[in-house]
């Protein structure tokens, strides 16, 4: 036999990539997509339920967007922590992991391909979810609009036909529009950072449990943690300096997810300034470096 | 020439998780040579070091002293594992995967192109014998199956230098055989490997040059027939010796009179298996630093 | 721990420190574009109602999502079980969660102003007429009060300004007032709108604003009949040219200068009295009241066959 002859680069994407869709055929042959069909379950719900419920047609549009984003962010959050805590200590337990780093694969690119898989799981889910979002909604918003259409062409007293008028611009407004992808993108940042940092702890965590709990610790503190302290500093009256110091290194060591809190905004029709947007993709890709390098540093010595 | 590996002072320490902050020595100054072309067999009872030697060898673990490499290349490089092929103890691969999807992952990382891993995985299917399984899960192969699989994904990117952990263990009597003859292939095809095992018929029967390690100390190494000589002993080998012809022979020697005795007429079977006996029994077991 | 893991940890605090200010500033861009509500901690009656996992998850951006849900406890409550107390402490929840949603105001002004009042005057069997007007009249109050929260939240929202102008209307009588909600309203759309008209309409009403009333309203009768309103002319609203003619003769406007129209108000007055019975002083509304009065006085009717007299003119 002859010896190799295709040369080795330092940092390959087709490498990455290589373990970004091993880990993806994983995820799939799990059937971690089966949670697709209860997404699809909670909206067709969701659209039966609210005609039963409210007559206020852009109120039965806000209910579809709210339960089928509550669902988005459920399964992304869950599915960032759960599936990328087992991602790294699965291969080492099985020694799967002896056998690819045994081949010319450098250890950081073997982290970036897991955690690509598992957030490529997450993107075609949320692509998915979202164009089932935008069909339903469409398809209400249409037949809602009929209705009223209708109503429109009979007689009306100039203050009946304003109402129409308006329910029709509310309906219009509520529809599946460009805005709703920030909410869709939003959720996207969350998982993906959601995702590094559990990554990064399950590279030097003693078992898969304490990876999960340790993240969903975080995770919720992460998310409180920048409004009680907001509220704390504005009113209380004094601060010791012991309060400000522990208060700032909890600063420090958990992420802020407050800044990927757009969902609500977006439900209620709140427009995000592109500076805005960019600061907060900026902001989430920066988390990502961050954690991956993080885990790197872990994992790059670790003895297997 | 280059060694295909050197090994030169080994030592690693394990820490053990404790309130003690106790350390294990793995390994203890190691140090050893396999040249190109040979099959190296390293033999040792569980624990004594042998897995811990390949997985520093192989960078999955960092030498606390000393240092290993592969084709001159330190095993701490990425690259030095360009030339290498790995069969880990019990391997697990992905269950998920085909045989024939198996082979393409670890192709792909091995560096080759599409093409050149189609025709590699149709070779090594045929070479392992998975021809007929290459579209099936691996969460449906025997143990032999995905032995030979690993075989097959070890040998993928045509290593120079191929790592064999206990290619055997729990494999049965055939599958044993037929992993014997792939191992004996190579070495046709200019392969070095090493090889780990506790069957040590097995060993001695392919192995060019084997190393006994115990307690992390390489106690024994050399050619096997050298190892596998004993000074004190003198084989006669004849060829349709007759009975008669034996009698007199026996009787000479009785009749010789100096110290000299005729001790076994026949094969000296288990030899490897003594010589590993003697060497690793009567030893302190304290190991610690 | 190995030198890189410290160099993780020392990483992490690193980065903490740098992204803190860049955070700060995209909180701030947030709260400016309506991202964040004013009350983004839940206070303390508020937290012990969701619970600690509801307010986690009100902070964890679930908020609109409680919001529906208690929204549809609410309905729930109206439906299946004609419990107003829940009605109103379900809206309570979803107007807090989400104070910038006007819907939730709107729906639970409407709930108890008109669902709850309505309930207590015509179908309450539990209690005492003195208590039903009293709970009925609670129910008005509480309604009015989701109206002004929200719109203290939602300044803009033209639906919830005409809502307070339609509640001042029908339920307090308040003409001024309603006069002053329907203009707010009217300056939120960029068209002249039904809460333009009102706004004229019931500034006419409003004593001591006469004149302002009349220049308004002269304008929306002119775009009327000039064919620039949505309105079609022969469609000219009743409401419009009656108050309009009365100011005119209030006001003392010369006969050269009065609005042109061929408006049959003496139609208008027969349909309106058609409705009058005696005895219906209660379920007359003063607005119907002060109409058919106008009318009379418009149409000359003589006194003694006037409906309108001056004690159907005291509020009621």
């Amino acid at each position: 036999m002859n010896p190799s002859p295709s040369p080795h680069r330092l940092c390959s994407p087709i490498r990455v990539w290589v373990i970004a869709r091993n880990t993806l055929t994983q995820l799939v042959r799990q059937r971690a997509f089966y949670f697709l069909l209860v997404f699809s379950l909670v909206i067709l719900l969701a659209a039966m339920l609210i005609q039963n419920f409210t007559d206020d047609a852009s109120r039965q549009l806000k209910i579809m967007k709210d339960m089928s984003f509550f669902a988005m962010s459920i399964f992304c959050t869950i599915f960032a922590i759960v599936a990328t805590s087992n991602l790294i200590p699965r291969d080492v337990e099985d020694r799967t992991l002896y056998t690819i780093l045994a081949k010319p694969v450098p250890r950081l690119e073997y982290l970036v391909g897991k955690y690509a898989g598992g957030m490529l799981v997450i993107f075609f889910s949320l692509a998915i979810m979202t164009v089932l979002l935008y069909l339903a909604l469409y398809a209400r918003q249409q037949a809602l609009m009929a209705e009223y259409l209708v109503v429109l062409n009979r007689p009306l007293s100039p203050e009946g036909r304003e109402d129409i008028e308006l329910i029709l611009s509310q309906l219009k407004e509520a529809g599946p529009s460009w805005r709703l992808l920030t909410a869709v993108l939003a959720i996207g940042l969350q998982a993906l950072v959601l995702g590094a940092l559990t990554l990064f702890i399950s590279t030097f965590a003693s078992s898969g449990l304490f990876t999960v709990v340790v993240a969903f610790v975080a995770f919720f503190v992460g998310y409180i943690e920048p409004v009680v302290l907001d509220y704390w500093r504005s009113s209380a009256e004094s601060i010791s300096r012991l309060g400000s110091f522990v208060s700032y290194l909890v600063e420090l060591v958990f992420p802020n997810f407050q800044t990927f809190n757009l969902v609500d905004g977006v439900v209620s029709g709140a427009a995000l300034a592109k500076g805005t947007m960019a600061k907060i993709l900026s902001m989430a890709m920066a988390y990502v470096g961050v954690y991956l390098l993080a885990a790197y540093f872990c994992f790059a010595e670790k003895e297997l | 020439m280059e060694p295909a590996v050197s090994i030169r002072g080994l030592t690693k320490v394990f820490r053990v998780p404790s309130l003690k902050r106790q350390r294990v020595v793995a390994v203890r100054d190691l140090s050893l040579e396999v040249a190109s072309g040979e099959i190296y067999g390293l033999i040792g009872p569980n624990g004594s070091g042998k897995s811990t030697t390949m997985k520093v060898l192989l960078g999955l673990s960092r030498p606390t002293r000393g240092s290993t490499a592969i084709f001159g290349r330190d095993s701490l490089s990425v690259s030095s594992r360009i030339d290498v092929g790995f069969l880990p103890e019990n391997p697990y691969f992905y269950k998920f995967l085909t045989g024939e999807e198996t082979l393409h992952f670890y192709g792909r990382l091995g560096g080759l192109r599409r093409k050149e891993i189609r025709e590699r995985s149709g070779e090594l299917l045929a070479l392992v014998g998975l021809e007929e399984a290459r579209h099936r899960r691996l969460s449906g192969y025997s143990k032999g199956m995905l032995q030979r699989i690993g075989l097959a994904q070890a040998l993928i990117q045509r290593p120079r230098l191929v790592v064999l952990d206990e290619p055997t263990a729990g494999v049965d009597p055939a599958g044993s055989r037929r992993i014997r003859d792939l191992i004996l292939k190579m070495r046709d095809d200019g392969i070095t490997v090493i090889l780990s095992s506790h069957l040590l018929e097995q060993v001695q029967e392919v192995c060019d040059r084997v190393g006994i390690i115990f307690q992390g100390e390489l106690c024994r190494e050399g050619p096997m027939k050298d190892l596998m000589a004993i000074e004190d002993q003198t084989e006669i080998l004849l060829e349709k010796a007759s009975p008669e012809l034996l009698e007199k022979l026996k009787t000479v020697i009785r009749e010789h009179g100096d110290e000299s005795a005729l001790l076994s007429m026949g094969h000296p079977r288990t030899t490897l298996e003594r010589l590993f006996l003697e060497e690793t029994s009567g030893k302190s077991p304290d190991t610690r630093e | 721990m190995t030198r890189l893991r410290w160099f993780a940890l020392l990483l992490v605090l690193v980065f903490g420190a740098v992204r803190r200010p860049a955070e700060t500033a995209i909180a701030a861009s947030l709260k400016k574009e309506h991202f964040r509500e004013s009350n983004q901690l839940p206070d303390g009656p508020m937290r012990e109602k969701l619970g600690q996992l509801g307010a986690a998850a009100a902070l964890g951006g679930f908020r609109s999502f409680l919001a529906t849900l208690y929204e549809l406890r609410a309905i729930t409550a109206y439906y299946d079980d004609v419990d107003y107390q829940s009605v109103e402490l379900n809206y309570h929840m979803a107007t807090q969660l989400q104070p910038r949603e006007p819907g939730y105001w709107d729906s639970a002004a409407w709930m108890l102003a008109t669902n709850a009042r309505r309930y207590y005057l015509t179908y309450d069997v539990e209690h005492t007429e003195v208590e039903t007007r009293a709970l009925a009249r609670k129910s008005v109050r509480r309604g009015k009060k989701f109206l002004d929260d929200g719109i203290h939240y939602n300044p803009e929202d033209y639906v919830l300004n005409r809502a307070l102008g339609n509640h001042y209307v029908n339920r307090e009588e308040a003409f001024c007032e309603a006069a002053e909600a329907f203009g707010r309203a009217a300056t939120l759309m960029e068209e002249p709108n039904a809460s333009t008209r009102h706004h004229a309409i019931y500034l006419a009403l409003c004593s001591g604003r006469e004149r302002e009333a009349y220049g308004k309203l002269r304008l929306i009768a002119e775009r009327i009949q000039a064919g620039k309103s949505p309105i079609p002319s022969h469609l000219m609203p009743g409401s419009v040219v009656l108050h309009l003619r009365y100011l005119e003769g209030v006001l003392g406007i010369p006969e050269g200068q009065r609005f042109r129209s061929n408006f049959d108000f003496q139609a208008l007055y027969d349909r309106l009295r058609a409705r009058w019975q005696p005895g219906m002083t209660k379920q007359f509304s003063r607005l119907h009241r002060l109409r058919l009065y106008r009318l009379e006085e418009i149409l000359q009717i003589p006194v003694d066959q006037r409906i309108s007299g001056r004690e159907l003119l005291r509020h009621p």
